[in-house]
């Protein structure tokens, strides 16, 4: 439970607010706030690395269009269903429970959103490799 | 939109960039698309499966590529690949 949420709550127990004033409160606190809403979906998968071996430098950026993913995912939504169920069982073999069928436009968006968070920082001796979405 | 240049850059500094035509690329496949067009239709109906959707994805994914950028740098040669 968040600060607010706890407060607003603590308010209400002692009395010093109504329920509807709670209520009110509470709702205002689930609504996203205006940066949050207008936040726009990224666009690119951008890879970065860095690595130095024997003092040679070495730079890579690549920057993979987020369209390509949404396209895959469209395309892969065209296979039988029968294939699925056997996909899913290859890619289960190797240790990864993931049910493809799940995958479709919808559910693509909330993980485009949710990559938008994601950075993945790597710092080794020799290398940094990092990888975000922008 | 589907991606109609590749631009190439090897080599340090000054190197002149290459702008490829991919459009010429996709012009040449044309025909080759038309031709296979009907089998890629009686394949559908096999599969039961709607053409149009499925050229509408291929031709997605062809966009999906547009955008990609790599761009590698080394002390001994760069590297630079760019589809538009």
């Amino acid at each position: 439970m968040s600060e607010d949420r706890r407060k607003i709550l603590d308010m209400l127990a002692s009395g010093k607010i109504t329920a509807g004033e709670a209520d009110s409160l509470l709702s205002a606190l689930d609504r996203p706030t205006l940066d949050q809403a207008t936040k726009p979906l990224p666009k690119f998968l951008r890879v970065m690395v860095d690595a130095s071996e024997r003092n040679e430098r070495a730079v890579v950026n690549v920057r993979v269009p987020l369209q390509l993913l949404r396209a895959g995912v469209k395309l892969a939504s065209l296979i039988p269903p029968e294939a699925y169920s056997h996909v899913t069982e290859a890619i289960g073999a190797k240790g990864i429970k993931i049910d493809l069928s799940q995958l479709n436009a919808g559910n693509l968006n909330d993980l485009i959103e949710a990559l938008s968070e994601m950075t993945v920082d790597v710092d080794a001796e020799g290398a940094k490799v990092r990888v975000f979405c922008e | 939109m589907i991606p109609l240049w590749l631009l190439l850059k090897i080599g340090h500094g000054r190197s002149p960039r290459l702008w490829l035509p991919l459009f010429l690329l996709w012009l040449l496949l044309l025909p080759a698309a038309l031709l296979l067009a009907p089998l890629v239709a009686v394949l559908c109906l096999i599969l039961r499966r709607n053409p149009i959707a499925i050229g509408a994805a291929l031709w997605g994914l062809l966009a999906g590529f547009r955008g990609i950028h790599v761009d590698v740098q080394h002390s001994h040669a760069n590297l630079s690949i760019s589809i538009k």
